[in-house]
């Protein structure tokens, strides 16, 4: 079952699936993110606040809606 | 030099350590201009290469691919796949961070399939051998096809085998045997139907066409129009095609990469613990405003020295020239009016160029992406973005370069936000103003020998203009509709330590805005002011001056206090003084007189004119020391009432209406270059005016 990025847990490394908004989909493919890299998040602001994510070893800083529309599977 | 140099263009993805090459291989020889039409900066250099004399360098704004996501990145695209573009490359130089090759490639493998002749820089190789790791040139150049140097800028270790390597590959340009990515068949006959209209012979450049036509900056054959039927005859579907496209050259790179690095990794890198604590939710704020305090701190601290020097040196060029020059209108033109705005545009580069050289230094490490990450959930509240962070902090020492540097801001909505917002933060202007009127309103008190009153409450005002920008923003966020989407996602690049080149240029390209966009306005309107305030009608103009001779002997003045009299009296008669007393009534709620009046309409040059306008009105001839100001200030009376004048709802009103009001004709101006129209400067210039007066009506009828 693929599972939002938001509601992954901190710390636990997930494989990404995929994007829910194809406008998200097109921006993360041009900055070189695409399915099946691995996927983590290090850490979050509270609050629904801004996440620190790893994907393949690169960090990157998402928005809590941002992450709601990316699909990742543990 | 009729010959034309040949085009070099540096492309690679942000951060890939491209523009620390560039400023190496340039030296000073460097120029910051902007792209044709839109406000991207364009940076253009000279390159000495000794094998093959002198090239032309373009620094390329940073991107991930050919399909862009922001205005930047489009210039990109548009040089690389436009042919007839006037920096379109001789030579494309790729720089690709060596620690993170298997995704700094992307856009190379794209370059390559165009057809460009093209060589692979793999800088911070220092960085990367640190890490242990290894790395296979020979083989990447087999695979590639194209000459690969590794470098470092920083130990300048490589750069005369990359100049060596530039010049062998302009004189035998080498173009790669095969296209990295083959195109399907679908697509190959869409291409050959565009082909019969777009001669133009790189295969993929009519691809990338075919997927950018709407806004290339180069007029194609094909009008836009008939794209639109000969791709829809074609079923082509641009982001399905991105995707595939994109997903199998990534899986190309990702096999390249994996047989040409050998990785040592390491536990935990230095960036990953240094963000531990610095994008921490608790200590990543506190941190920042730390920094912050500090950085105002030193701004304050450093600024005084080089400001009163040149405020000296202005200050004894005039009492210089006014010695030796014989007394006529051109020597006051030069003295009062010239001069005069000269130093007052002067004044304010110590503080721009500390406080930029504090911040391009937290740009060039990466802290500056961390901030941003670290208040974009509270700034969205306020209808503006992480990135905005920068310019509420440059504001802070003028709203002209800070507004400028909105510019990376993709989405239009939160920047224009940010432009609107900015220049309600306390910039340095404000501050003569804030220092001579807040003793009326807070007497000096020490509060445990550490705080004393009155610089609480110039601590307040700071505060006070930095909520009224965050109110302002969400006011704005709720009337301005947009259907745009925004997005955040932004690279945390790895901290490295900065290059002063950069921050160097950064300093020269702030205070240069600076001084084009402000100096200019700020001199012209210092002159208007002199022509205002030295002329007025002529005959009641010579009965002011008479008059205040008479008073001048009859009230046994010496000769100081008699030429300030003179000063004073002669002001009212001028146009300024007729203008002061026009605007009267208007001012007359705040409780303002004319003469305040006066300065305020002075104050639209710089806000700090206002002292040195006050000063000569109420006739106490030396701008230089405030506490006589203050004194002066303090003993006017109203003719009528016989009250003081300045007390303390006047003063308090007056301080408001400095933190609100628009005064400064230059911001406007920037405004409307920023945001190209007339429409923003004037909603800016009529909202901030309202809210001044407001705030000053109830400070002085409440207070």
């Amino acid at each position: 079952m693929p599972l939002k990025l938001s509601d992954l847990e901190n710390g636990k490394t997930a494989i990404l699936e995929g994007f829910s908004v194809s406008l998200l989909h097109k921006k993360m493919l041009s900055m070189g993110v695409s399915p099946g890299q691995s996927i983590s998040i290090v850490r979050r602001l509270p609050m629904r606040g801004n996440l620190y994510v790893r994907i393949n070893g690169r960090a990157l800083a998402f928005r809590h809606d941002e992450a709601m529309q990316i699909l990742v599977r543990v | 030099m009729s010959e034309k140099l040949r085009v070099i263009t540096l492309v690679g993805n942000p951060n890939s350590g491209k523009t620390t090459l560039f400023n190496l291989l340039t030296g000073s020889n460097s120029k910051v201009g902007n792209f044709p039409g839109v406000t991207v900066e364009r940076v253009s250099g000279i390159a000495q290469l000794p094998d093959c004399g002198n090239v032309k360098l373009i620094d390329l704004p940073g991107t991930y691919s050919l399909f862009p996501n922001s205005g930047d990145e489009k210039i990109t695209a548009n040089v690389l796949v436009n042919p007839y573009h006037q920096d379109h490359p001789d030579l494309v130089v790729y720089v690709a961070d060596a620690n993170y090759l298997d995704r700094q490639l992307l856009a190379l493998t794209q370059i390559l399939d165009l057809g460009l002749p093209t060589i692979l820089v793999l800088s911070l190789m220092d960085e990367f051998e640190d890490t242990g790791s290894l790395l296979d040139l020979e083989y990447l150049n087999k695979q590639l096809g194209i000459e690969v140097v590794a470098i470092s800028s920083r130990k300048r270790r490589n750069i005369d085998t990359l100049k060596s390597a530039i010049c062998h590959a302009l004189q035998h340009p080498a173009h790669p045997p095969r296209p990295i990515k083959e195109l399907h068949r679908d697509a190959l006959r869409l291409l050959a139907d565009i082909g019969q209209v777009e001669p133009v012979p790189n295969l993929y450049m009519r691809w990338i066409w075919a997927h950018h036509y709407e806004w290339l900056d180069f007029d194609l054959k094909l009008p836009r129009s008939e794209w639109k039927s000969i791709l829809q005859k074609n079923d082509f579907e641009p982001l399905k095609e991105q995707v595939e496209e994109t997903f199998s050259r990534l899986n190309t790179l990702e096999d390249l990469v994996k047989d040409a690095v050998k990785k040592d990794s390491k536990s935990q890198t230095i960036s990953e613990k240094a963000d531990a604590v610095l994008t921490h939710w608790l200590s990543g704020p506190l941190i920042f405003t730390v920094l912050m305090l500090f950085v105002f701190q030193a701004i304050f601290a450093w600024a005084t020295y080089p400001m009163d020097l040149i405020e000296e040196a202005f200050g004894l060029l005039g009492f210089w020239l006014n010695n030796v020059l014989p007394p006529s209108m051109f020597t006051s033109l030069l003295t009062d009016g010239i001069l005069a705005g000269l130093s007052g545009v002067m004044v304010f580069i110590p503080q721009i160029a500390i406080l930029f050289f504090l911040i391009s230094i937290l740009e060039e490490i990466g802290y500056m992406a961390r901030a941003a990450y670290l208040f974009d959930r509270f700034l969205r509240r306020f209808g503006m973005n992480g990135r905005s962070v920068v310019a509420l902090i440059s504001g802070g020492a003028c709203a002209i370069p800070a507004i400028m540097s909105t510019r990376t801001i993709v989405n239009w909505k939160e920047r224009l936000i940010t432009i609107m917002v900015t220049p309600f933060i306390t910039c340095s202007a404000r501050i003569p103003v804030y220092t001579v009127l807040i003793a009326f309103v807070v007497p000096y008190k020490s509060i445990g020998g550490i705080f004393n009153t009155q610089g609480l409450a110039f601590a307040g005002l700071y505060v006070l203009g930095i909520v009224t920008a965050l109110g302002a923003g969400w006011v704005f966020k709720k009337v301005l509709r947009t259907g745009m989407q925004s997005f955040f996602v932004m690279e945390l690049p790895s901290y490295r330590s900065p290059d002063w080149r950069s921050v160097w240029r950064n300093i020269r390209s702030k205070v240069g805005a600076f001084i084009s966009e402000a100096g200019k306005i700020i001199l012209l309107v210092s002159i208007i002011l002199w022509f205002l305030a030295s002329y007025g009608p002529v005959r009641p103009m010579q009965a002011a001056e008479q008059q205040a001779e008479r008073d001048a002997i009859s009230q046994n003045l010496n000769e100081q206090d008699r030429a300030n009299l003179i000063a004073s009296r002669t002001l009212e008669a001028s146009y300024a003084g007729h203008m002061g007393k026009f605007i009267e009534p208007v001012i007359k709620p705040l409780g303002y007189d004319w003469k305040i009046g006066i300065a305020l309409i002075s104050a639209f040059a710089a806000r700090e004119v206002f002292v040195g306008a006050m000063a000569t009105i109420y006739s106490v001839g030396s701008e230089e020391d405030e506490f006589r100001i203050r004194e002066h200030l303090a003993r006017q009376v109203d003719p009528v009432t016989g009250e003081p004048i300045f007390n303390y709802a006047t003063a308090l009103s007056l301080l408001l209406f400095f933190v609100f009001a628009m005064q400064c004709m230059s911001t406007l101006a920037v405004v409307k270059k920023e945001t190209l129209s007339w429409k923003w400067p004037i909603i800016q210039f009529t909202a901030m005016t309202l809210i001044a007066y407001a705030a000053a009506w109830l400070a002085f009828n409440f207070a």
